[in-house]
């Protein structure tokens, strides 16, 4: 395949042309659907979870042409069901009763969609740009004030405040992006029983 | 505080979520909630990635690889260099998971249309195999050469030179919010194996075990091991052993962070814990 062409795919992808969005979705489903990754159930999930990250990864100016497009694709591909992967194992450690907060939670069907909410926002933390998911980690793990978390940029606390906010406005459009709602816009995907978009 | 725009209490709720504003934000964030409940709707997102965020982080402290470096690890080995190659390698030893992780890599790149770059570029097993291969076959042999190796080091060897050690108490661990600025170690000469002594809540539950993850100041892995020895310090407090070469993992010295995490036996219904240390090297 010419540079050109890929060019022509790369620029059509990010603009959201069918044809071109269908190539990169081909990539990405050849490698997604392999039996090494024991996702045969999610392949769906992941090819959606990939397109999500390619967006943001093409969008930015990320791929630099050092291989070709599909290489690219590919590679992004495999590292996304490697964190699939990790995420579903994380799912399977953590929900559990002591984990999942179950006070106020007045049937099992609550119960459900509070697990399912956690699980998808794990999933999510895996879509959002980095820099979000660290200052997520420096509020909610570190416990830093904005004041804090401000020093240790060199930015205004304001900035901070406003960067956090874009963040989530960020996180509930990539949430559309997947399917059916949880709690403060984002949405989940056909198992939970939404809709898609 | 009171006259705020909505806007400026959204951009408060994941700190009032995280609970971590001054008195005068919080009443003016549940002043606003309660007059809002729109509000609602965005302090549950916040509490769903604040506990996705730190339930993450529970896993993460483990020093499990970074996915895009497993994929880089199993595509193009030869594009990584040397002093990271071996810590990935050595990294992949004594964690199953990631072992787990690049095993599937490596398998999905067995697919028509991708070269399997990788085959071969780990050289840890052929010298293993071939050592076990030694032991099992010429077990005589083995015991001779290994008491003449022995035997050499002490009488000619050099004598190695006493570890620097460092204690982690609670002073300085992060999390507990105690710790304000770093412990800080001076090496002296070319003196590169550390022994840190951690200390961490007394366990009482048999097979509990501990694994350290050095991270360097940009929260990248440098150094996975799991605990030498535990022993009871108080009635309250046990000491963690672990032994470091920090001339491999942290050539330069620089501000890292420690990480212990408890690993329960299989089975445990208990939540697993980690620690958080700060510590600063400073060459000389």
């Amino acid at each position: 395949m010419s540079t050109e062409r890929e060019r022509e795919i790369l620029a059509g992808f990010v603009a959201g042309r069918k044809e071109d969005v269908d190539v990169v979705v081909g990539w990405v489903r050849d490698v997604v659907r392999h039996s090494a990754w024991g996702h045969e159930d999610s392949v769906e999930d992941l090819v959606s979870d990939t397109v999500i990250k390619l967006l943001r990864l093409l969008g930015s100016g990320e791929f630099r042409g050092e291989s070709s497009l599909k290489t690219y694709v590919s590679r992004v591909a495999r590292y996304t069901a490697v964190d699939f992967a990790r995420h579903e194992r994380r799912s399977r450690l953590l929900l559990t009763e002591e984990n999942v907060p179950t006070a106020n939670v007045p049937t099992p069907e609550d119960l459900y969609a509070q697990k399912e909410a956690h699980r998808l926002f794990d999933r999510l933390l895996e879509l959002v740009d980095p820099r979000c998911k660290r200052l997520w980690e420096m509020i909610f793990a570190r416990h830093l004030t904005y004041a804090e978390i401000a020093a240790q940029e060199g930015v205004s606390a304001t900035a901070i405040k406003v960067r956090v906010y874009r963040c989530k406005e960020e996180a509930v459009a990539i949430g559309k992006r997947m399917r059916s709602r949880i709690p403060g816009g984002i949405s989940t995907d056909h198992r939970s029983g939404g809709r898609v978009p | 505080v009171t006259d705020r725009e909505p806007d400026d209490i959204s951009q408060l709720l994941p700190f009032y979520v995280a609970g971590t504003l001054a008195a005068a934000e919080r009443a003016a964030v549940e002043k606003a909630l309660a007059e809002s409940p729109a509000l609602a709707d965005e302090v549950a997102f916040w509490r769903g990635a604040a506990a996705a965020t730190r339930a993450r982080g529970t896993y993460e402290a483990r020093g499990h690889l970074p996915a895009d470096l497993l994929v880089a690890l199993a595509e193009e080995p030869k594009t990584i260099e040397r002093q990271q190659l071996r810590f990935l390698e050595r990294h992949l030893e004594i964690c199953s998971e990631c072992r787990g992780d690049y095993d599937r890599v490596r398998a999905s790149l067995a697919m028509p249309g991708f070269a399997p770059q990788a085959k071969g570029a780990l050289p840890g097993p052929k010298l293993r195999t071939w050592l076990a291969a030694l032991v099992t076959h010429r077990p005589a042999v083995t015991a001779l050469a290994a008491w003449v190796l022995v035997a050499v080091a002490l009488v000619w060897g050099p004598q190695a030179p006493e570890p620097l050690v460092l204690r982690l108490d609670h002073a300085s661990q992060v999390r507990s919010g105690a710790a304000t600025e770093p412990v800080t170690l001076r090496l002296q000469g070319s003196v590169d194996l550390l022994v840190i002594h951690a200390e961490v809540p007394h366990s009482s539950l048999a097979g509990t075990s501990y694994e350290l993850t050095l991270m360097d100041a940009r929260s990248r892995p440098v150094h996975v091991g799991r605990v030498e020895s535990v022993q009871p310090r108080s009635a309250d407090v046990d000491e963690l052993k672990f032994r470091v070469n920090v001339g491999t993992v942290a050539p330069a010295g620089g501000r890292l962070r420690a990480v212990v995490a408890e690993i329960l036996p299989a089975g445990s219904r208990l939540s697993a814990e980690t620690y958080e240390y700060e510590f600063e090297l400073v060459r000389p």
